[in-house]
Formats: C-alpha cells, sequence, structure tokens
C-alpha cells in the first residue's frame, strides 16, 4: 500500500461518514403530518389554500405574513413567515415551505413558489 | 387547419433559412467529427491529408452556418417579427435595444446557441494550434457540436411521438392553436411578451457569456484527455493543454464569481452565494479543474499522477454536461429558484450524458495500461505527494456538494426503479437539506481549512525532493515567521469581527496563515519573472477569500431592526426572528442601529420608482453628525403599473464593508392596482369653486385660496409626451395656522383624462381640479366672445393682434385625443398661428360619424385661442371656423375637495451590513488573475520552442 492510497482511502472514508451523518439532513418530502409527529423541520409541498385569507399588513407588523396551504393529503393549515410577502405571491400554485409545526400553525423560515409559466398557452397580449 | 389560411406578412423564407442553416450546421458538424477522426487512424495513414482537407472545409461550413444562423436570430428579434414563437417570447416593442443580447440568451435555444458559438470560436483556434492532438481534439468537439444543435433541431420522428430538439425559429401559430390564428392578418394584433424585468440589468449581458464560455472551455481539456489516451501518447498533450485549462479556469471562475456579483449586487438575495443547486453545478466542474489543473502539474514534472489529470479533466466536462441536465430537464423543479422549465429535453440531455461519459470510460479503460506509473511512491518531503492530497480533497469537496445536489435525481431514479418493480417507492425519496447553507458550510469549511494547509504544504516543498527539509534552518525559520504574523494578524481580525466557534476560528487561521506562507515565498521568489508567480498569487487570493467569507458572510448583521419598537408585537417571538425589515414612513426620521432613517422622497421615471432613504449617524452625544448617506433601491412596475416586478437593492460601499438596503415591501395599495382604485373609488369629493381673490372656506375649518393655473404642468408620475395637455392648479390650503402649497393636475393624454390629486397628510386632505375645468378653462367652445370666420385656403385673417392663416385641408390626421373608426370621415384643417416672431400650427377635425357630425377642436394656449371646425363650403372650399379666446389666467377654477383619513405612505426596508465583503471579490479576482497569468507563462515557453 502506497501512503497516497492510504490517504485517499482516508479521505473516501471520510467522505462516507460525513454522508451518512448527512442524511439526517435529508429528510422525507414531508407532510404536516410527518412535521407534526416528528417535530422537525421538514419540507412540505402544499397547495396555496385560496379560498382562505392571506394576511400581509405592514402597517401593523411589516414582518408577519401568513396565509393557508393544503397538503398533498388535502390537510389545511395555517403557515406564518416573519418577513414581507413575496411578490407575485397570489398567482402560486404550488408551495414548498420549510420549517416547523408550532401548535397548529407551521413556521415557515423559507417559501419557494412555483408559479405558473409566464408563457401559457392560449395567452397572447394583443394590441390594444 | 390553418395552412389553408393566406396569412399575412410572415416571413416565411427567413424560416425556412433558419431551419436550413441548423440542417447545415449540424450535419456538417457531424462531418467534422468523422472526417478528423479518420486522421489519426493507423489504417488511414496514407489518406490523412485528405481527411484534414475534408475536415476543415466541414468545420468551416459548421462554424459560418451556425454564425450565421446566430446572425439571423439577432435580425428576427431586432425586426421583431412576433410571428416567430422565440421572438415573441423575449422581446417586445418597448424592449431598449441595449438588452437584446439578454433577450436573445434568455430562453433555452438561445442558451445553447450561445454554448455552440463558443465552441465553434475556442475549435477554430485550436484547429490553428500546431500539435498532433487537434484533430482528434476537434473531431470530439464536433461531435459536441452536433449533440448540442440537436437540442434545437426541431425535428419529428416519423412514426414516433417524439420530437428532437426545440427549433427557435418556429412559428407561433405552429406552437399554439388558438382562434387568432383563424385571422389572417393576425401578426398586426400581436405584441411581444419581452424580457422578464428581473433580468434587465446588465449582468444579464455579461454574466451568461462568460459563464458559457467557461463551460465551453471545458470542452478542450476533455478533447485533449480523449486524444492523449486514444494516440497513447500520455505525456505529450500535457504542454499544449496547459494554457487552454488555465484559460478554463481563470473564465470559468469568473463567470461564477459574476453569478455571485449578481446575487449580491442586483437581485434581493441578500448574499453572494446560497448553495443554490444551478450555483453548485457551476462549480462543481471548475473545481473539478482545478483539480485535474494540480494533478497536470504533478504530470509535467513528475513521473506521477497522469491517470488522476485523465479522470479529472474528462470528468470536468462530463460534469458541465450534467450541470446543463439538471438545471434544463426541470428536474430540480422543486428545490431551486433558477431552474428553466421543462422543454422535453431530458432524454436527449441523458443521452448527451451518457454518451461522453462511456466514451470517456471506455477510452481511458482501453488505454491505462499503457499509462505509465513508476513503482516506487512519492516521496513525503515532495510537493508532488501534497499537491496529490489536495486534488484528493477538491474531489472529495464535489463529491459531497454533488451528492446534495443530485437528491432530486436520486427521487427520480428510485421512483423509475418502484415503475420497473410495479411497487410504489416514494417512501425512499429524500427532500434537499430543509437548510442548504448551514448543510453544505459544515462541510466545506473543512475543506477550506485542508486546501490552505495543504496549498502552504506543497509550496513549501519542492517536486522530487527527498530529503528532510527541517534539517534546513532557513526554511524552518521561514514557517516560524509566516507563523508568528498568521498569529499576530489572526488576533487583530477578531478584534474587527466577531469569530465565536473554534471551528471558524481554525478556518480563518488557515486562511491568515496560507495568506502570509504564500506571500513570504512570493516575497523569496520576486526575482522571477510575473507569470511564474501565479500559483502564488492564486494561493493568496484563496485564503484572502476565506477571510471575507468569514467576515462576511459569519458577521452579516440586519441592521434594519429596531428591537424596541417590534418587541412585544409577536408573541413567542425569539430575539433572533425579530424583524429584518423595518416599516419607515416618509419623512419620518426612525433609528435603527445606531443610523437616524429618513425614507425622503420618491420618484418615478417611466416604471421605476426610486426611493431616496437616507442614513445619518451621530456622535455619541447626539449632538454631532458623524456620517451621512443616501441610498437609491428602487422598484420596477410592470409595463401596465398592475404590480411590481422586480424590486432593485442599493449598496453603500465601505473600503471595509458594505451596506445594503432593498425595498421589501409597499403599502398595499401601491402593490396592486386593484387596491389602489378600490381606496380611491371611495372617496366621495364636493365641489368648490375657488378664486384667486379671495379665501374660500371648505368645511369651516379649511381655507383655499388660487394661486394660479398653469397650462404646462408636471406631474413626477407622469411622462409628458408631445400631443398630452393639462392644466395645474396652484393652491393655497390654510389650516389652523398653517399654510400649504399643492399642485394637482389634470391631463389629457391619448385620449383618456387622467386626474393626478395632491394630497395634504397633515390635514387629511385631498384635493384636485375638476375634470370639467380642463375643457372649459384651455378649450372653451362657448361663450359671448366666439367669433366665427369663413376661410378661403391661405386666406389670413387677424384676430386679437395676431394673424391666423388657413393653409387647406388634409386628410392625413394623426391627433393622439382621435381614434378614427373604418368607416369614419375624417377632416382637419391646417391653421397657422402668428405674432410676427412665432408660428404655430393647430388642426381642428371635422368627422362625419355614420351621418353624424361632429368636431374636435384644436387649441394653442400660447396665443390663447381654440379653434373649432364646424363645416366646410364646399363650393368656394371655405373653412367654417369658430375662434374661442382661452383666459391665460383665470381668476376661478373649479375644484373638488374631500377629508380622508391621513394617508400614509412608507416602505419597508431591509438593510444589511457585509463586513470584509470587498475581501470576497478581491480574493477572487487575486485568485483568477493568478490562473491567467499563467497563460501567457506558457506561450513564451512555446514561442522559444518554435
Amino acid at each position: 500500500m502506497k501512503k497516497v492510497h492510504i490517504i485517499s482511502f482516508l479521505i473516501i472514508a471520510i467522505g462516507i461518514t460525513v454522508l451518512i451523518s448527512a442524511i439526517g439532513d435529508l429528510s422525507k418530502y414531508g407532510d404536516f403530518e410527518y412535521a407534526s409527529v416528528t417535530g422537525r423541520k421538514t419540507k412540505v409541498v402544499g397547495e396555496l389554500a385560496k379560498d382562505q385569507e392571506i394576511v400581509y399588513d405592514p402597517m401593523k407588523d411589516p414582518n408577519y405574513f401568513s396565509f393557508y396551504i393544503r397538503d398533498e393529503n388535502k390537510v389545511l393549515k395555517k403557515v406564518i413567515r416573519r418577513a414581507p410577502k413575496p411578490q407575485d405571491f397570489e398567482l402560486s400554485e404550488k408551495i414548498v415551505v420549510t420549517g416547523k409545526l408550532v401548535g397548529d400553525t407551521f413556521e415557515a423560515s423559507d417559501i419557494l413558489m412555483k408559479c405558473p409559466s409566464k408563457y401559457k398557452n392560449e395567452e397572447i397580449a394583443t394590441k390594444s | 387547419m390553418q395552412e389553408s389560411i393566406p396569412y399575412i406578412g410572415e416571413h416565411i423564407y427567413l424560416a425556412h433559412l433558419g431551419q436550413y442553416a441548423i440542417f447545415l450546421s449540424f450535419s456538417s458538424a457531424i462531418l467534422t467529427a468523422l472526417s478528423f477522426w479518420q486522421v489519426d487512424k493507423p489504417s488511414e495513414k496514407i489518406q490523412a491529408n485528405n481527411w484534414i482537407k475534408i475536415g476543415k472545409i466541414a468545420w468551416w461550413a459548421h462554424c459560418l452556418s451556425l454564425w450565421s444562423l446566430i446572425g439571423l436570430l439577432f435580425f428576427i428579434m431586432i425586426q421583431h417579427y412576433y410571428e416567430f414563437h422565440y421572438v415573441w417570447q423575449h422581446v417586445s416593442d418597448d424592449l431598449p435595444m441595449k438588452y437584446i443580447f439578454s433577450a436573445f440568451w434568455e430562453g433555452q435555444e438561445g442558451s445553447f446557441l450561445l454554448w455552440l458559438f463558443w465552441h465553434a470560436v475556442l475549435g477554430t483556434v485550436l484547429l490553428y494550434n500546431r500539435h498532433k492532438y487537434k484533430y482528434t481534439g476537434l473531431a470530439v468537439l464536433g461531435l459536441i457540436q452536433a449533440m448540442i444543435l440537436s437540442m434545437i433541431l426541431g425535428v419529428y420522428v416519423p412514426g414516433l411521438e417524439w420530437k428532437i430538439g426545440s427549433n427557435p425559429f418556429v412559428f407561433i401559430r405552429d406552437v399554439m392553436n388558438i382562434p387568432l390564428f383563424n385571422n389572417p392578418n393576425y401578426i398586426m394584433l400581436i405584441k411581444g411578451n419581452g424580457l422578464n424585468p428581473l433580468l434587465q440589468n446588465y449582468w444579464m449581458t455579461i454574466h451568461p457569456p462568460t459563464l458559457f464560455l467557461g463551460f465551453a472551455s471545458t470542452a478542450i481539456p476533455y478533447a485533449f484527455a480523449i486524444a492523449g489516451l486514444r494516440l497513447r501518447d500520455h505525456k505529450g498533450w500535457l504542454a499544449p493543454a496547459f494554457g487552454w485549462v488555465l484559460f478554463a479556469g481563470a473564465i470559468l471562475g469568473l463567470g461564477i464569481l459574476m453569478g455571485g456579483a449578481w446575487a449580491y449586487e442586483a437581485l434581493s438575495f441578500g448574499g453572494y452565494w446560497a448553495w443554490d443547486p444551478v450555483e453548485n453545478m457551476s462549480l462543481v466542474p471548475w473545481l473539478i479543474l482545478l483539480a485535474g489543473l494540480h494533478t497536470h502539474l504533478i504530470a509535467k514534472n513528475t513521473p506521477y499522477s497522469l491517470k488522476s489529470a485523465y479522470v479529472f479533466y474528462l470528468l470536468s466536462f462530463v460534469l458541465v454536461v450534467y450541470s446543463t441536465f439538471l438545471t434544463r430537464s426541470g428536474v430540480l423543479g422543486d428545490t431551486s429558484v433558477h431552474s428553466f422549465t421543462e422543454m422535453g429535453l431530458e432524454w436527449q440531455l441523458i443521452i448527451f450524458i451518457l454518451l461522453f461519459g462511456l466514451g470517456a470510460i471506455y477510452f481511458y479503460w482501453k488505454n491505462k495500461e499503457s499509462i505509465s506509473t513508476p513503482k516506487e511512491e512519492e516521496s513525503l518531503f515532495s510537493r508532488e505527494f501534497w499537491m496529490f492530497i489536495g486534488s484528493m480533497v477538491f474531489l472529495f469537496s464535489c463529491l459531497l456538494i454533488s451528492f446534495t445536489t443530485s437528491i432530486p435525481v436520486f427521487n427520480k431514479i428510485i421512483s423509475g426503479i418502484g415503475w420497473i418493480l410495479n411497487t410504489d417507492l416514494k417512501d425512499w425519496h429524500r427532500s434537499t437539506p430543509v437548510d442548504p447553507v448551514a448543510h453544505h458550510n459544515r462541510f466545506q469549511l473543512w475543506v477550506g481549512v485542508l486546501l490552505s494547509l495543504l496549498s502552504i504544504v506543497a509550496m513549501l516543498v519542492k517536486y522530487r525532493m527527498d530529503t528532510n527539509p527541517f534539517k534546513n534552518k532557513s526554511w524552518v525559520l521561514r514557517i516560524v515567521l509566516g507563523l508568528i504574523i498568521a498569529v499576530i494578524l489572526h488576533i487583530g481580525i477578531c478584534y474587527w469581527i466577531n469569530v465565536d466557534a473554534w471551528q471558524h476560528h481554525l478556518l480563518l487561521f488557515s486562511g491568515v496563515f496560507a495568506i502570509c506562507m504564500h506571500f513570504i515565498l512570493l516575497l523569496k521568489n520576486f526575482q522571477s519573472k510575473i507569470q511564474y508567480l501565479g500559483s502564488y498569487f492564486s494561493h493568496i487570493g484563496f485564503g484572502i477569500l476565506i477571510v471575507g467569507v468569514i467576515a462576511s458572510g459569519l458577521n452579516k448583521r440586519f441592521i434594519s431592526s429596531n428591537p424596541f419598537i417590534t418587541r412585544g408585537l409577536i408573541a413567542d417571538q425569539t430575539e433572533d426572528e425579530l424583524a429584518k425589515n423595518i416599516r419607515l414612513d416618509k419623512n419620518m426620521p426612525m433609528y435603527m442601529s445606531g443610523f437616524l432613517v429618513e425614507y425622503q422622497k420618491d420618484t418615478f421615471a417611466g416604471v421605476t420608482r426610486t426611493f431616496d432613504i437616507h442614513f445619518k449617524k451621530l456622535s455619541e452625544d447626539g449632538e454631532k453628525t458623524v456620517e451621512e448617506f443616501t441610498v437609491q433601491p428602487n422598484i420596477l412596475y410592470s409595463k401596465d403599473f398592475t404590480k411590481i416586478a422586480a424590486s432593485n437593492p442599493s449598496t453603500k460601499h465601505y473600503w471595509n464593508k458594505d451596506i445594503f438596503t432593498h425595498i421589501a415591501s409597499l403599502p398595499t395599495d401601491q402593490v396592486s392596482i386593484e387596491e389602489a382604485t378600490r381606496k380611491n373609488e371611495s372617496i366621495v369629493y364636493d365641489d368648490i369653486q375657488v378664486s384667486k381673490d379671495k379665501w374660500v372656506s371648505y368645511q369651516d375649518s379649511i381655507f383655499v385660496k388660487l394661486d394660479k393655473v398653469k397650462y404646462d404642468p408636471d406631474h413626477h408620475d407622469l411622462n409628458r409626451n408631445k400631443g398630452d395637455f393639462g392644466i395645474s392648479a396652484d393652491v393655497w390650503v390654510k389650516f389652523k395656522d398653517s399654510v400649504y402649497s399643492h399642485k394637482p393636475l389634470v391631463m389629457a393624454k391619448e385620449g383618456l383624462l387622467l386626474n393626478m390629486n395632491d394630497h395634504n397628510n397633515q390635514i387629511g386632505l385631498n384635493i384636485r381640479v375638476n375634470e370639467k375645468s380642463l375643457a372649459q378653462i384651455l378649450a372653451p367652445t362657448e361663450g359671448p366672445n366666439m367669433h366665427s370666420n369663413k376661410l378661403r385656403p391661405n386666406e389670413v385673417i387677424a384676430w386679437e393682434g395676431r394673424n391666423i392663416q388657413f393653409l387647406g385641408f388634409s386628410k392625413n390626421i394623426t391627433n393622439p385625443h382621435f381614434k378614427p373608426n373604418a368607416d369614419d370621415i375624417v377632416l382637419g384643417a391646417n391653421i397657422l398661428i402668428g405674432d410676427g416672431a412665432t408660428k404655430d400650427t393647430i388642426k381642428p377635425l371635422y368627422i362625419i360619424r355614420g351621418n353624424q357630425p361632429f368636431s374636435i377642436a384644436d387649441h394653442n394656449f400660447k396665443n390663447g385661442i381654440n379653434i373649432k371646425l364646424t363645416g366646410i363650403d364646399i363650393p368656394s372650399e371655405s373653412a367654417l371656423l369658430e375662434f374661442y379666446p382661452i383666459d391665460v389666467d383665470p381668476k376661478e377654477i373649479s375644484m373638488q375637495l374631500s377629508r380622508v383619513e391621513p394617508k400614509f405612505d412608507f416602505v419597508v426596508l431591509q438593510a444589511i451590513e457585509f463586513p470584509g465583503i470587498n475581501l470576497v471579490w478581491a480574493g477572487s479576482l487575486l485568485m483568477l488573475f493568478g490562473l491567467a497569468i499563467g497563460i501567457f507563462k506558457k506561450n513564451k515557453r512555446k514561442n522559444k520552442i518554435e
């Protein structure tokens, strides 16, 4: 065995250990049930509940934004985020929220919105 | 169905031309690959010269057709030929020409073309290099070009429901099927989609070409590696490839750095690196290329590491293709903000990866026996040993980054296996880390430590050194000196920034130590030519980058908070979550993190609204101003002002830190037009006649007096175009002991009446001009002073000291306030008004619409006249005109007033302090500078040989 090989194997071994230890970072793609059972920080994929209220009133508090989403099992939960409302939020269909369930509300630290494609078929702006 | 409709104005020949150019470019790329491949076949030795000739012609045919098809796409975009889907998608009439490049590569097809363009340029340079590897290299490049061109081929495979590539010259009516295309003249009706406002900045012009040049240049080391393996000449390619590798490293690094600078400077991400999948997958090929560069150096100077150099270069390009796959296939959907929409190219991209991945494995496996490896191992005191370990650390870093970034791919593969096994394996799916920044930083911190320390050790020893350097006193002294300086610097830095955890201390120290040691070594070797010192510069740059990352990352601080005000508003709020954003009311200074901050004013220019936010730092006793500055973040509204399209930050730069600000939100009625109109419509106004002579009372406590009526008003919310006209009523408003000045206005703009009210926050008063006043004052068409005339063509008449001449009738009508119907009969009278010194033309209109005549008067307020064309006396060809004098200084005007709740204008501001951010830029640039100067070293040496 050469020294170089020993060190390479060592590095690979460390790499594998690190990856295994990182598995903890990689939660399952969650729903609200998973988040409530584990109590861990989770990513929940859901749809914006357009029939529920979306609250952002910077006059009251510029760092409070709340809305409701339904996860893939159609469970409805309130989500709050301590930041301003992102632009075009109402247009989004699918939303991925990252955060924790605190009581019955989901405290999101991050929101990723999937808006319908800008170039939706059958929507051509015509000259007036 | 649509084929039968005779469409008007389509540029069908251009579509055909574009399609031919794509086919020609594609087929000549394949011919290039085939012919240059034959050159190095042992059996074809005699024919080699002929194959070279064919290959050269094919390559030039490929390049010329490629460049002309790029030119053609530019042409149809500049010409706004909206029948082309790509043009319609990315260009609009109001898109400034300076963004035409950005629009070109905004879409997938355009960015593929950009990539192809650089390959063609680099390949042409390679073609004129003088070494034997270029033919196999160009064959590889030709195949790469064919693969990329297949992405824009746009061919349907007969019998299969499968489309190969997406053609940028396809017509919009071939993509969409909507009733609009039943109109043969549909082109006149459509307008372009335009470029996303977020991308309308200079970064979008410079970042993609740099990054794609970087991506393209990784193909050259790949091509050299394949050529070296195939020709079994494992040492010979190292010298000619070296400059290309340095070039690729410098340019790709610059491209990545620009991406970070863009995110930091122009987007409101609040940072330069977020470990986003798209960022990661451009970083990984670069790191692998650097690993290749280091093993390349070993292989050039010693018998070791040749195999690793091959593997790294082959891997680097395959990773570039993999990164293309990740960002363009839509597989990242849920994890990245950047990803493109799906275009059905997934399988083509997978074939691309497999072809070049498996091809690399095949050539490596087939020829690896012929690569000589020395029996004896590297000495512990040799540079090759430590440099090799360093390369392994690069690889290690890339494995970790790629693994996490590829999780969505693993999920897809798991689903695929589940589909084969006919079971649902969704339970095996994993999400990407909930906090990617913490996740990656935790591991990459050690990579940073190891790389800095290994760079020091490797540079302290020499190639093929076998003696223990610790016996050399001056060598040991240098290290001791470096250590001492590093410790002092480290302590100094800890006074400046806050370093908490021991891991961060370790990383900081390794960075500082690297700066010191490489600097000492640089001084020691200073007599060498600068081209030979690149590695010292790069390593010092890396150390500086580490210090910058720690300073700006660990000590990034949200200064837009005022905990005394926000605390207690939200239950259960932790200190950390307290207010990263602050509400600033207009003209109400507020304390935040030692600054007195005031939102002073906002100005409109087009769709851009710029806010002036003034920062003032007071001395300890609060009496003197220590420093003050104004930042100007802005927001872009969408073209129709219905919503906010983008928020652009503004940054105050210091030598040792940045203060970064952006508008996080605005009052709801300024965010959406619906909210604003709802608010405005709910206001009920009272009519009131305001006079110049006396104060008129409103609701007993408010008094109003007219100052002056102005005829050419300006308003910061309006762009006045030619033909627009309006009046503003400058009035005084008295309430209690204060007098305020207000200038509401009403304006006619392209047939629309715009009423811009003015607002008094202190009183809670809305004031506006009665819309009727505009016509009454500016264009009166009744009154006792009317003067009616009958004028023959060219007849002149004197009126109130002015000469008025009727020039004749015209049918060429361009009046912004009148939109003719198809069967209107419209006649305009050209009239010249002069007072001797100046002459003005006006054109009142006479219209017959469905047997009903009516007039549109025209006025000239400089001369105080409004003229109406009431009819035509046909026998004498005379115009029947009515002159109405305009009162240029009216004593009274009808206005409208309303009491409202005080309206708050405010911004929600986010401000972040980044200490030491300049170290990030300086360190990175120094690193790339070190790579770049090496390119010249190679050229010098080559010149000597030839």
